[in-house]
């Protein structure tokens, strides 16, 4: 059988069953329009639009002119929240993929090898895993310094764990099948099996991991900078405009309003695919 | 039992040491000088230096750790760099504010998902369940501090029912407890009702609508003690990680608890405050995981007997060696 045409096919099936729910497709579309939003923003209006404050047009109501009125400082907070979702989605997208890579490398070199260093590195991971989230990330990020740089590697290194665990119980699964058998007769290499053979196989749990794990990445990112930990005012980001609302959020309502429910329709939006996605991966898990 | 609860009181410890160190590298690798922080931006290199000294400053990474583990072996904590009082102490003084917002959190978060995802289970598909899986969906979207700022915003604001912040009667803890409970309760409502869908589709509970019981008969006599187990875990868990300090949430509140003390402690880089809470966070974690499995024991027998077999086998293998 040729090889393209049995990936092919299992794509295509993955995708007619994810189709068939309705909430995973609105998941999507709900991603897709977000994702649209933060990557094309910069080619209609000027970031300095989100930052720089007017004070000749302060807590203007939603409506015309401004769709979502304007901020404190007199900024239009439609604008701010695209440039939010631009910050939210490529420093989440950002620390999950670099988790995911120490992840994976650590989980495959556990779960394929076995024996003791399986049993030390899964202690060493146990042990990151005992540590609430938040408390790690904090920690990290006061010892390094605030910042967005500083802010993803802080969430990335509380991450790794979480992905060692999912890569390795899947590379598990699939080490023992008579194919991995019979590339290693075959004379393959130990690093060969794990990228071509191992890796492609166990994908369905990391794919939905990766993608639950970016949902929880950007509350996490907004949690700390509503603490004051993560990203600082001026920089548009969600947690930081509600802390900056808090003091207003009687007169102004719309002010912590808008920032909390950008927060919580991507989320949910990014779980929402999750949850398709591992119906769609794995048929048998569904309830 | 008690020699397991021995073994792992026992197995708590490396764990333990595992978190402190780590927390420990990292304090240690922050830039700045604990002892000029004590001492203000005005003291002299020699004050600092001396201070260095007093402190232990001057010896080697491992070592220091060395000695504050051997301290904390016995039980003292330390001092906080910044106020000088006994870490232990104010600890102890923070921890039952904390443990009523993580208790009352749970208690409503359990007693409403439990029969809400029992009942999701039952009606599957009907539009009871649809409306119950997208709020616990949309539940879990929210960060906890965001519902805690719409609690403040809708019944202390604006119906001002209940009071915004601090802590002081019974009414401040009702809003910061609908807060934890809001961010755990997605979780047990998801759990309770995959476990009872689970339950619901095993042979005895066939036979015993077969046999002509009732459908509210067989749920409450047959499959609601089974499909809890998990969702005891679940509960359990979550109860350890909030009594830790509901940082975000204390934050909203301004509430002076373990997580507020927690992250005033990190941003001041007061290495013995941090230390002493994430040590406090991670026994308590431990103990109430441990509570759980034995309670486990109490509910299944089947886990029971598994244990006993297990420190049977032990003592026979000690024997043999």
């Amino acid at each position: 059988m040729p090889k393209g045409a049995s990936k092919r096919g299992q794509v295509q099936m993955t995708w007619s069953r994810y189709r068939k729910s309705k909430l995973a497709m609105l998941g999507l579309v709900t991603v897709s329009v977000l994702f649209f939003a933060a990557l094309a923003i910069p080619l209609f209006k000027d970031y300095e639009m989100a930052i720089e404050q007017d004070f000749s047009s302060r807590y203007q109501p939603i409506g015309a002119g401004h769709i979502f009125g304007t901020d404190q400082f007199g900024r239009d907070i439609f604008i701010r929240m695209v440039f939010g979702a631009r910050i939210s989605l490529l420093v989440g997208i950002a620390t999950v993929s670099a988790s995911l890579v120490a992840g994976a490398f650590i989980g495959a070199a556990a779960g394929y090898y076995g024996g003791r260093l399986d049993e030390i590195l899964m202690r060493i991971m146990d042990v990151f895993l005992a540590i609430p989230n938040t408390l790690l990330a904090i920690s990290i990020v006061a010892a390094l310094g605030q910042g967005i740089t500083n802010l993803l590697i802080a969430l990335a290194i509380s991450q790794v764990p979480s992905f060692a665990r999912v890569v390795r119980a899947s590379i598990l699964t699939v080490k023992e099948q008579d194919y991995i058998e019979a590339a290693r007769a075959l004379g393959t290499s130990n690093a060969r099996i794990i990228a071509r053979h191992i890796l492609p196989n166990a994908i369905g749990p990391i794919i939905v991991q990766t993608t639950l794990n970016v949902a929880r990445t950007i509350l996490n990112i907004s949690s700390l900078s509503f603490v004051g930990l993560g990203i600082s005012p001026p920089t548009p980001e969600w947690g930081s405009m509600l802390a900056d609302a808090k003091p207003q959020m009687l007169q102004y309502p719309h002010l912590i309003l808008i920032p909390g429910a950008a927060i919580a329709i991507t989320v949910m939006a990014i779980n929402l695919v999750g949850d398709g996605l591992r119906d769609a991966l794995d048929p048998r898990l569904r309830n | 039992m008690i020699r397991y609860i021995g073994q792992r009181l026992l197995m708590m410890i490396p764990v333990i040491l595992g978190i402190s160190f780590i927390i420990f590298s990292i304090m240690n690798l922050t830039k700045g000088d604990p002892a000029r922080l004590i001492l203000g931006e005005g003291a002299t290199l020699e004050a600092i230096e001396a201070k260095r000294e007093e402190l232990g400053l001057n010896d080697a990474f491992i070592v220091r750790y060395a000695k504050y583990i051997a301290r904390v072996a016995i039980g003292d904590f330390g001092r906080s760099y910044r106020t000088d009082a006994p870490v232990s102490e104010e600890i102890f003084s923070r921890f039952p504010t904390t443990f009523y917002i993580a208790f009352l959190g749970i208690l409503f978060a359990t007693l409403f998902a439990v029969p809400v995802g029992v009942i999701s289970a039952v009606k599957q598909y009907s539009a009871i369940d649809i409306i119950t899986t997208v709020v616990a969906m949309l539940l879990t979207s929210m960060p906890g501090f965001f519902v805690g700022m719409l609690l403040i915003l809708s019944f202390a604001l604006m119906l001002r029912i209940f009071p915004a912040t601090g802590i002081g009667t019974w009414r401040h803890f009702i809003l910061p407890s609908l807060s934890v409970a809001s961010v755990t309760m997605a979780n047990f409502i998801r759990m309770t009702r995959s476990t009872m869908l689970e339950v619901i589709r095993q042979d005895y509970v066939r036979t015993a609508r077969a046999k002509g019981a009732s459908m509210r008969r067989v749920i409450f006599t047959h499959c609601l003690r089974n499909s809890l187990l998990p969702v005891v875990t679940v509960v359990g868990i979550n109860f350890g990680v909030q009594l830790g300090g509901t940082i975000m949430i204390e934050a909203v509140f301004a509430i002076p608890g373990l997580g507020t003390y927690m992250i005033n402690a990190i941003r001041q880089k007061d290495i013995p405050a941090v230390m002493g809470s994430v040590i406090f966070a991670a026994i308590v974690a431990g103990i109430i995981n441990l509570a759980v499995d034995i309670l486990y024991a109490y509910i299944d027998p089947r886990v029971k007997s598994h244990y006993e077999r297990f420190t049977k086998r032990g003592r026979r293998n000690a024997q043999r060696s």
